[in-house]
């Protein structure tokens, strides 16, 4: 009896959660959305087939095909197609404004071997490169817009869209620089999704200052050199002698060796080598003392050494302005205090601090967690669903929706 | 019209079948049903990336496809755990049909895929390939929703290389130009204009598919063709450019062992329909020699050629279909 009693107590307890699980909660609305859960899988699945999209010619644009087609499917009939090899979309605000934020995405150059992309799946990790450098930024934008057609949500900002490259490395004229010049509007704050890492909260934009070197010495014979120094010996003392200093008191400016190159090879004398290196700084004016500092450095090991040096700055973005992006930055503290994500305050070099030296707010928002190194890069898989909701929460709390949003 | 022009007649590209929401359109006015089933044995490497993606693109995204399914030989590995992780019914090809036996072997996979499936398209796509994409769903599935003639799509994959402003094609796998072309050449030509009668990705009609034989080892894809060249006609069938496929190289050892299977199901199928005689009976070993520390040594290696009866003559066949 005292049995039979137990199971029915569990059954009508069973009975409730089932009915108190199917009740709608919050808004009306809210119970319409589409399972945010279920648009993972789409992020996953357009990051590997995205970044799969390679073609092996400038003149193939088949990662814009992909985005292309992708709006098309999902019913944004007209995407804009710029000669720079910008896509764009627009979703009307649900008022009159001329208001934008604009949300953007890095497509990168997409010109390499289709078998190096190639992605890799296993429990809890993809592995791939491309994944962590910007495909699974792509492909949140993208599902992002997928699933803000589908929950018919709008918001009191247009949103612009923007998938773009921004490679401070090269000198030609930059696609997002490019966009931004001939853009009409007003951006009243801009967000750059990328694929690592969730939970950065950028407190500093740095401003950047990337210089190449070019060494040579005379054309010796191998066995006649006697002492002589080399390209590679100039510039590794380059390298090792601005690698030990410490430009401020603070830590608030740094130099990062990032590449040399040098030499034939065995049996050869090294005449001639690169090193690239770049210089970051959350001040303007440090920046600058640096980069003198820096080429005045190379001027004297290269005097020392008999060699000819020559200094080109390959880009130069000033420091951004910390407290503009005040605003944006406590927003998204409280969605990572909702989410339960740990912030993490940093300061690095990448595209919202470009865009904030432009002068509008602007940060970085990683879509997951993961890794990068020279031979592989992977990402978790299990957080994207935090970093997918982290977007649609930074959007209510900045682009508004009734009345909300940042001014 | 000869019967190599009908299936030079009868390629296509996959890009022509790109907008899936006419293929479901397509689908839907003709009230089919269509199923992927994935073949496995040790796959774990692939296999999850096949499915979600293909999961996401032809499911979640458009109502293409039905079910997905795995039909597994045992895998040593994680093949069925990560299959079932990303969404795909998970069956053990041992646990179909329990009273008729098992056998190793893709075939027999396949076979027993008829059973377990409720398509009335039916998909097969092997598990190892890196480079998937929903293309290589439509593109066989387009031709059988545009076409009713059309019964049995086979995948071609041809990275044409530019050379001299011209498209050299790269043509089919090593048995197929070594083995297959030459003795479709001899006697049965108009197979010989498929690109890639091997190929592991094809699509039929469950009303076609269920009358056919199934070898349970290597020379599945080729009775195939054969049985369907002698009942309902090349005509039938189709085949598609899926552009690029990116997949395990496989050793000269193992082709080598393929070519035998194949062979063994080629000479079966020229004595059922009485076009050649064979007064041997032929060997069931494969031979092959290795250099090992002791000298050259002797592989053998059983490679039986069992056939596997066509799947509408079974009766748990007919009764769960209701035939």
């Amino acid at each position: 009896m005292k049995g039979s009693l137990f199971v029915r107590i569990r059954e009508l307890l069973s009975t409730a959660k089932r009915i108190l699980r199917r009740r709608p909660k919050g808004r009306p609305s809210e119970a319409r959305k589409p399972v945010i859960g279920s648009y993972v899988s789409r992020i996953l699945s357009d990051a590997i087939l995205f970044n799969e999209t390679q073609c092996s010619t400038d003149r193939e644009n088949r990662r814009l095909d992909f985005i292309v087609l992708r709006f098309s499917e999902i019913g944004y009939a007209n995407p804009q197609v710029d000669e720079c090899g910008n896509v764009s979309i627009v979703i009307p605000a649900s008022r009159t404004t001329d208001d934008h934020a604009l949300l953007f995405a890095d497509i990168g150059s997409g010109t390499d071997s289709p078998s190096d992309y190639l992605v890799t799946l296993e429990a809890g990790r993809a592995r791939g490169r491309g994944l962590a450098e910007n495909s699974v930024g792509v492909a949140a934008l993208l599902v992002l817009a997928e699933y803000i057609a589908a929950a018919g949500l709008s918001y009191d900002r247009n949103l612009v869209l923007l998938f773009s490259s921004f490679d401070p490395g090269r000198q030609e004229a930059q696609p997002l620089e490019r966009f931004l010049q001939e853009w009409k509007g007003r951006f009243l704050f801009a967000a750059y999704v990328r694929s690592l890492t969730l939970g950065r909260i950028q407190e500093r934009p740095m401003g950047t200052c990337k210089l190449s070197v070019t060494a040579r010495t005379e054309q010796r014979d191998l066995m006649g050199v006697r002492g002589a120094a080399s390209a590679i010996s100039v510039l590794a003392a380059v390298a090792s002698r601005l690698g030990s200093i410490r430009w401020d008191s603070e830590n608030n400016t740094f130099l990062n060796i990032a590449r040399l190159e040098a030499g034939a090879g065995f049996g050869w004398y090294a005449a001639e080598g690169v090193l690239e290196l770049e210089i970051f700084s959350t001040e303007a004016s440090a920046l600058e003392v640096a980069r003198k500092a820096v080429t005045a450095t190379i001027g004297n090991i290269a005097a020392e050494a008999g060699a000819s040096t020559e200094v080109t700055v390959k880009t130069f973005y000033p420091a951004g302005n910390a407290e503009m992006n005040a605003g944006l930055n406590d927003a998204l503290r409280r969605v990572y205090a909702r989410l339960r994500i740990k912030p993490q305050p940093t300061s690095v070099p990448d595209h919202s601090a470009f865009i904030n030296s432009l002068g509008i707010p602007s940060v970085s928002l990683g879509i997951t967690t993961g890794s990068r190194s020279l031979t592989e890069e992977s990402v978790d898989t299990r957080p994207i669903e935090a970093g997918f909701r982290q977007l649609l929460g930074f959007l209510d709390e900045t682009a508004g929706r009734g009345g909300g949003g940042v001014a | 019209m000869t019967g190599a022009d009908r299936i030079l007649g009868n390629t296509f590209d996959s890009e022509e079948f790109r907008d899936t929401a006419k293929l479901v359109e397509a689908k839907q006015r003709q009230g089919v049903r269509i199923s992927l089933a994935f073949p496995t044995l040790n796959e774990e490497a692939t296999i999850g990336k096949e499915i979600l993606v293909l999961k996401t693109e032809l499911m979640d995204r458009v109502p293409l496809l039905d079910e997905i399914a795995v039909i597994d030989s045992g895998s040593t590995d994680r093949t069925r755990e990560v299959a079932s992780e990303f969404g795909a019914a998970v069956h053990s090809s041992r646990g179909i049909l329990k009273k008729h036996g098992s056998y190793r072997g893709k075939g027999e996979n396949l076979w027993k895929s008829l059973y377990v499936l409720s398509g009335d398209i039916i998909v097969w796509i092997d598990a190892d390939i890196s480079n998937i994409g929903p293309k290589f769903v439509y593109g066989l599935v387009g031709p059988l929703l545009r076409d009713p003639a059309i019964a049995y799509v086979k995948a071609f994959y041809e990275r044409p290389m530019s050379s001299e402003g011209k498209l050299v094609p790269t043509g089919g796998g090593r048995v197929t130009e070594i083995l297959v072309r030459p003795l479709f050449s001899q006697f049965y030509p108009e197979l010989a204009s498929l690109v890639q009668p091997l190929s592991g990705e094809y699509a039929g009609r469950r009303a076609l598919l269920e009358r056919l034989p199934f070898s349970v080892g290597y020379g599945v894809e080729l009775g195939h063709l054969i049985d369907i060249y002698h009942t309902t006609g090349v005509g039938s069938i189709a085949q598609v450019n899926m552009a690029s496929r990116v997949h395990r190289n496989q050793s000269v050892h193992a082709l080598g062992r393929m070519a035998f299977g194949i062979l063994s199901t080629f000479h079966q199928r020229l004595e059922k329909y009485g076009e050649v005689r064979l007064l041997k009976e032929t060997g069931r070993v494969h031979l092959s020699v290795s250099a090992g520390d002791r000298g050259h040594e002797v592989e053998r290696t059983e490679i039986p050629c069992i056939e596997r009866p066509p799947m509408i003559e079974i009766e748990e066949y007919r009764r769960k279909f209701r035939l």
